[in-house]
């Protein structure tokens, strides 16, 4: 008798985040992992966590988009979602935008726009206390733009900009990791259940 | 409109057998498996689950 593969319908999930949100990245890849195991895979369904880490190679060209091209561009047909995480960083400039969440962001809504995919999901840190990241000046200040940038950017999710047909975004805070998962498993366990859902 | 497609994918499953005095050497074969999907099975299409 042969050796016979299950079929698998794969979707995928892309993460996007600055730097300073690795154990919440961690908590999302978890999340699908165990959710694979249990409910997923036993529907012929799996959920690929998506990220610049894993799934980006080094080239010529300016890099968010070599990165944009490598990620979000190939899996856009079967891109199912997309997780934002911010907490007081918003990352470095792109070239286009000011931080590579913001221009990944960017292309999700458009294509959300265009398609009805990938849904958009962002989750921010709550800093109930900006924490200087040092005693000098201009890493204060620095550390103070970009926390600036995320309340900006917070800001425009809030109001969306509706003359462009950009619609507000319905976001959630947590205020440390272990919140974060009980927030994301609340979230996703909802959303990954509704029963129009492709997979259901 | 586009429609969201899954990508279509043959699925082999790897059992791993041990006493519970081997979780590292478990989750190196998890390591392995996750890292081979991504930069090589992933491009024929298959995947293999544990």
């Amino acid at each position: 008798m042969p050796l016979k593969p299950r079929s698998v319908a794969e979707y995928h999930v892309f993460l996007a985040s600055p730097g300073d949100m690795n154990q919440e990245r961690q908590e999302v890849r978890q999340f699908f992992e165990e959710y694979n195991r249990h409910t997923a895979s036993p529907r012929g369904v799996r959920f690929v966590v998506i990220d610049w880490e894993n799934y980006a190679t080094t080239g010529v060209g300016r890099p968010q988009q070599l990165i944009t091209s490598q990620t979000l561009a190939q899996y856009r047909d079967s891109l199912a979602l997309v997780i934002g995480l911010m907490g007081q960083r918003f990352g470095s400039p792109t070239g286009t935008h000011e931080a590579g969440s913001e221009e990944e962001f960017e292309w999700a809504l458009d294509s959300y726009l265009r398609t009805g995919f990938p849904e958009i999901k962002w989750f921010f840190r709550t800093v109930k206390q900006f924490v200087a990241p040092s005693a000098d000046t201009k890493e204060i200040q620095a550390a103070l733009e970009q926390w600036t940038k995320v309340q900006n950017f917070k800001k425009r999710l809030q109001q969306g900009n509706p003359p462009q047909g950009q619609p507000p975004l319905f976001y959630k805070e947590f205020t440390d990791t272990g919140h974060f998962r009980e927030v994301l498993q609340q979230d996703l366990s909802l959303w990954l259940a509704a029963p129009e859902r492709p997979w259901s | 409109m586009a429609r969201l497609s899954p990508q279509k994918v043959d699925a082999y499953h790897v059992f791993i057998a041990s006493p519970d005095d081997m979780g590292q050497e478990r989750q190196e074969i998890h390591s392995f498996f996750e890292q081979y999907n991504r930069t090589m099975a992933n491009r024929w299409g298959s995947a293999s689950l544990w």
